[in-house]
């Protein structure tokens, strides 16, 4: 400790995504208020959680709204993660300095994030149990 | 009243960490926590280092944590801090001794926001007028006394000390909302930085800090709508 | 390592207003969060993957009784970090109500837990 031996940021103003990145944030934030709300009343509420079996979920994505519920879980799937994953990059970005750790753990965070986007849009659209 | 003062103290060429000194002293209630760390280092340990100049709330040299809060030591009464007094150096700025921390990483931020009046425009009568509602606009910011009071209470900051703090966009508020200025843009674009404005999460914690009694949340959010709508 | 513990202390420490719990169980929460719905993509994705294996998984994941405790938990991190963020985005576009914080952190934990407590009744019962 003593005097200062670290160096301290003088020069500010590269630019970035942050902007952007909050803005998302924000406007992401406010569509899944709705949606999430919606899923959360629906399928823990109504549904219940223990009714949620697999033929419930065919009944839904094959029904008459199986457009819209494919849809609705679409837009819960893309808002979600994105907005989730970037708030997790948020905290890294906050917490881990070292460039290194910095670099793997959001390398880490896209590449397990494309994985389950990918998953996820997988099991919406390609139908149950067609992925054997 | 007889009030035990715990004091932060650290010496660089003795201690290896921090440690906690205990002191007894006897206050009027109406005295401030200056009053006390000034018994304390001038009948008990002269020892002790703490940076203060005005005594009155204006200089802004005496920041530090009071019972686990931010404040000026020459600002806080004693009779509002209770049987124990907890007084600690301001946290996330290098520690030199006692309650004395490296004040040059907090400048640094300050002038990196160019906190001066920018305009080469002659004026039309030998000075710059100004209406008072267009000097009304940035009022609360012109308060300001640079004490790192609110950075240093910021969890952002505390989590990464780049993050530019609650008190340079402060400064930098005062001359963007002031109508005589012409660097505005150029302010905001400083701002826009990874570590500049968005890594303000609306915590609060500055508002509470500040000793002028600064809407110093609102200010940021201003100039996070300015940069929404000039970049 | 040894900032991060520094900054956690701090954190913990820091005698801060309504704004500053709300921020650390926002971040909290939202990490949590971040965490369930990767778990629950998975187990979305093994709706291809046939009835038996997502039977499985929605039995062990959901239905069990630590499941069921772990959804209450999940529920009210839901519920707060929706309504908090509804609250960051009010002063973030209106930056004057950031006056009356302390007063609109209040209400919101008053409305989250309004709402939670019946929401944790119906999800436990049958476990308690
Ligand atoms: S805004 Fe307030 S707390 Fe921050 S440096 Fe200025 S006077 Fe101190
Ligand atoms: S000594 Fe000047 S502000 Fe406290």
């Amino acid at each position: 400790m003593g005097i200062s031996t670290f160096r301290w940021k003088t020069k500010y103003g590269q630019p970035n995504w942050e902007r952007i990145s909050w803005l998302y944030m924000r406007l992401s934030g406010l569509v899944m208020f709705l949606i999430v709300t919606f899923h959360l009343l629906y399928m823990h509420m109504v549904v219940r959680v223990e009714n949620l079996t697999f033929q419930n979920i065919v009944d839904r994505w094959n029904g008459p709204y199986g457009l819209a519920w494919k849809t609705l879980d679409t837009a819960l799937l893309i808002f979600g993660l994105t907005h989730g994953y970037n708030g997790v990059r948020w905290s890294i970005d906050d917490y881990v300095h070292h460039r290194g750790w910095n670099l793997v753990l959001k390398m880490l965070l896209y590449i397990v994030g494309s994985i389950l986007m990918i998953a996820g849009a997988l099991a919406i659209f390609v139908g149950p149990g067609s992925l054997v | 009243m007889r009030v035990k003062m715990r004091i932060r103290r650290f010496n660089p060429e003795k201690d290896s960490k921090p440690w906690w000194g205990e002191y007894e002293v006897e206050v009027e209630p109406t005295d401030r926590v200056l009053d006390a760390l000034h018994q304390v280092k001038w009948y008990q340990d002269g020892t002790l280092t703490l940076r203060r100049s005005c005594a009155h709330g204006i200089c802004g040299s005496d920041a530090m944590v009071i019972n686990g809060r931010n404040a000026l030591a020459c600002k806080v009464l004693m009779r509002d801090v209770g049987k124990v007094c907890v007084v600690e150096p301001l946290r996330g700025l290098p520690l030199i001794k006692d309650l004395v921390v490296d004040m040059e990483p907090f400048f640094a931020k300050y002038r990196a926001v160019m906190p001066w009046l920018v305009n080469d425009e002659i004026p039309d009568h030998g000075e710059r007028l100004q209406s008072p509602e267009a000097r009304e606009r940035y009022d609360d910011t012109t308060k300001c006394i640079l004490c790192a009071a609110c950075t240093t209470s910021c969890p952002s900051f505390w989590a990464n000390e780049h993050y530019i703090g609650p008190a340079a966009i402060v400064q930098a508020h005062r001359f963007i909302f002031d109508d005589r200025d012409r660097a505005a843009v150029e302010r905001l674009r400083i701002l826009n930085d990874r570590d500049g404005v968005w890594r303000c999460r609306t915590v609060f914690n500055c508002v509470q800090a500040c000793p002028r009694e600064i809407d110093v949340t609102k200010a940021i959010g201003e100039v996070k709508l300015a940069i929404l709508e000039a970049l | 390592m040894g900032a991060l513990v520094e900054t956690l202390r701090y954190v913990i420490s820091y005698r801060g207003t309504e704004g500053h719990w709300a921020w650390l169980l926002h971040r909290l929460s939202g990490l949590g969060i971040a965490l369930f719905l990767s778990m629950h993509i998975i187990s979305i994705f093994s709706v291809g993957l046939g009835p038996r294996v997502y039977n499985f998984l929605h039995e062990v994941l959901y239905v069990s009784a630590p499941a069921k405790v772990l959804e209450v938990f999940l529920i009210f991190g839901v519920l707060f970090h929706a309504a908090n963020g509804m609250r960051i985005i009010v002063i973030d576009f209106f930056p004057g109500l950031g006056k009356y914080q302390r007063t609109i952190v209040r209400i919101e934990l008053l409305v989250v837990i309004l709402v939670f407590i019946p929401a944790a009744i119906i999800t436990l019962q049958g476990v308690l």
